[in-house]
């Protein structure tokens, strides 16, 4: 698993109008913030949108960070709120159900690695929300347990039990695909 | 384990992911001055100073500027009293978990208030989902746990009306253990009025102490880990036994720790619930978590006393699983060897020499199934066959401490010596049908299992739970007698 490590200079710089070091934020990060955020929308165009709305905050609010552990959970949470803030405007405006299922349709056939491809199926498939955003956070975005734990305000024992099964769930959905299984779910 | 896993996961994200840094530098960069939007007041005159007011005071407030200054303090007020109980309420501080088999986690805030019921297992999980009626409603811990093992009740974990539970608290503060207190009388209180005969074990552990332990857990709630852990090193459990213990359940472990009369620690209290009766408590002070003899004495199916080490057991120990009245005064003799399903051994008489050590592996193999009701009759009780089909394979490898699951310096090892295996029983597997007899001298000579070996064969992994056959000893009635040789005579008819 690959740890983000992000100069913590970086951010008192981004605050002072350095845009190289927003750039460098930015490269280090982008990957991993966008997959939180799609595990949060299951769906690409929100992801990338709210992608864009984050680092446009991080950007603009880069003087309000005060350190304090992994900079890289300020960045997922200002992502969250977005997330969070998006989706109540979305309750309030009602939308047809063919839009719904539209939008819930995730492609991942631009991934060329076909386990990838057949994780990610499954990881959008079978986990459940909260599975799945433990999943992506220590997977995908390089969080550690106790990081995971304090994000979610979840006990760290739950996140292990939590991700330990559901890590056991892709494996077994995944591997009984590759084998030409049949549905797992 | 799941390295390889996060890799592919990983490598998938990487691939999906837009670059838009052009796009984000394209947009009108914004800057937010506040993350909470507090109203300011900036005094005019003080940045301002009027040329009436000369030098002296360059404020003087208005009737609007008196507004805005009360809507400023009631707002800052507003955000501080309203982030504080907001932190208060959702912050954890305290985690309850609650084992049977299905094991679920209770987080507290600082008032001790539910903030989140979460599984820690699939049983777990079955049962919150089960509960939620129940768990909406639960105003307070107490009720929350209560609702829990209602539902765990329904679900049927709680076989033949017995209930063994484990509690455990992590807390932050000592000055929170107390937290437990009154959870551990509802739970006694629901297990009087629902008639269990119960074991609850209350253990508490600090935060920090657990933090440490996270990586050390596999697939136990952090509560059963920590209890484990702290059960092995007061007693010198090797890591093989802990593993082992750590697939029972609760009952299981209870089990273990009575019969091998385990040392537990301060933290650890055994509170006892005689199905219905609210009876003795146990602590951990007290060094043995063995239940006082009066209480043995009160009802059937209790655990008879394990001898342990090097004891010679006495002819009053029988095994568990030979029902008694609680009257009775027959003296009971140990248990006879029990025939190993794979072993084509016949029902051989118990020897004095194995006795204790052979009574001692009985019982830890048979324990769970007498879970079975305290009405279970003789015959009942030696139906072994089937009943050794239904025996959960966990007890037999659990329960049976053996030579590699203690350590060298545990005082259980001796007990360990004679624990029948393939290899130790193999020689009696020619002995004819012996008449059950106490004193049948020749067998003991035979059996290698009587010879303390300095490093005694680990039991089959194969091999079903000795309960095969019906123990012939002396003191059984003819019925089990009988039955045993009939059951030996369909074994060879089957051969």
């Amino acid at each position: 698993m690959e740890r983000t490590a992000i100069p913590p200079e970086l951010l008192p710089q981004i605050a002072a109008g350095d845009e190289g070091a927003f750039e460098r934020l930015y490269r280090a990060t982008y990957r991993q913030v966008y997959s939180f955020l799609l595990s949060l929308t299951m769906n690409q165009d929100d992801a990338k949108d709210l992608l864009q709305e984050t680092y446009i905050r991080v950007h603009g609010s880069a003087h309000l960070y005060r350190e304090q552990g992994n900079p890289m959970a300020w960045i997922m949470k200002i992502g969250r709120n977005l997330f969070l803030m998006e989706k109540r405007k979305k309750t309030a405006i009602p939308i047809d159900t063919d839009t719904i299922q539209m939008q819930k349709e995730l492609s991942f056939d631009n991934i060329t690695n076909v386990e990838s491809k057949l994780y990610l199926e499954e990881l959008f498939t079978i986990l459940t929300e909260e599975e799945r955003t433990i999943v992506v956070l220590h997977s995908a975005a390089g969080f550690r347990h106790r990081e995971i734990a304090e994000f979610l305000d979840m006990p760290l024992g739950t996140v292990l039990s939590k991700y330990n099964r559901a890590m056991k769930k892709l494996e077994a959905a995944a591997k009984k695909s590759m084998s030409g299984g049949s549905d797992v779910r | 384990m799941f390295d390889s896993t996060t890799e592919i996961i990983r490598r998938g994200f990487d691939e999906i992911t837009p670059d838009i840094f052009d796009e984000i530098m394209a947009r009108e960069p914004v800057c937010i001055e506040e993350e909470v939007f507090v109203p300011k007041f900036v005094p005019k005159a003080a940045s301002e100073p009027s040329a009436k007011s000369g030098t002296k005071s360059a404020f003087k407030a208005t009737p609007k500027s008196k507004g805005l200054i009360a809507f400023a303090a009631v707002a800052a007020a507003f955000v501080c009293v309203f982030s504080g109980v907001l932190y208060n309420q959702n912050h954890i501080t305290e985690t309850l978990y609650l084992d049977v088999n299905p094991s679920i986690s209770i987080s507290l805030n600082k008032d001790g208030e539910v903030v989140k019921v979460d599984d820690e297992n699939d049983d777990g999980a079955m049962v919150i989902e089960q509960a939620e009626q129940e768990l909406s409603e639960a105003d307070d811990l107490s009720s929350t746990v209560i609702a829990l093992l209602k539902e765990i009740k329904n679900e049927g974990y709680f076989k033949n009306d017995k209930a063994d539970v484990l509690l455990s608290l992590q807390y932050s503060d000592e000055e929170r253990q107390k937290v437990l207190d009154p959870i551990a009388e509802s739970v006694n209180d629901f297990m009087d009025d629902e008639n269990l005969e119960a074991v609850v074990i209350l253990h508490r552990f600090e935060e920090e102490a657990a933090l440490e332990e996270v990586a050390n857990k596999k697939h136990l709630s952090l509560g059963k880990h920590m209890f484990l852990k702290k059960l092995a090193e007061a007693n010198h459990l090797s890591e093989k036994a802990k593993k082992k213990l750590a697939e029972g359940s609760i009952a299981d472990i209870e089990t273990f720790i009575e019969s091998q009369e385990l040392k537990i620690t301060d933290e650890i209290e055994i509170i006892k619930n005689e199905a219905g009766d609210n009876s003795s408590s146990t602590s951990g002070s007290q060094g043995s978590a063995a239940a006082p003899a009066a209480e043995q004495a009160s009802n059937t199916p209790v655990l008879p006393e394990i001898p342990v080490a090097s004891e010679t057991p006495t002819t009053a120990e029988v095994p568990f699983y030979i029902e008694q009245s609680p009257a009775s005064t027959e003296p009971a003799t140990p248990a006879a060897p029990q025939k190993q399903d794979t072993a084509d051994t016949p029902a051989t008489a118990e020897t004095p020499g194995t006795s204790g050590v052979q009574g001692s592996t009985e019982v830890q193999v048979t324990e769970p199934e007498p879970a079975a009701p305290t009405t279970t009759s003789k015959q009942e009780t030696t139906e072994t066959p089937e009943a050794t089909a239904d025996t959960p394979e966990l007890i037999v490898d659990t329960l049976v401490p053996t030579a590699d699951t203690l350590e060298p310096n545990c005082t259980l090892d001796a007990t360990v010596v004679s624990e029948p295996t393939a290899d130790t029983l193999e020689p009696v597997a020619d002995t004819p049908v012996v008449e059950p007899t106490t004193d049948t001298p020749e067998p003991v000579a035979d059996t290698p299992a009587v010879e303390p070996a300095a490093d005694p064969p680990a039991p089959a992994a194969d091999s079903p739970a000795p309960l095969a056959k019906v123990p012939a000893s002396g003191n059984h009635s003819n019925t089990v007698k009988e039955e045993a040789a009939e059951a030996d005579a369909n074994d060879e008819a089957g051969q």
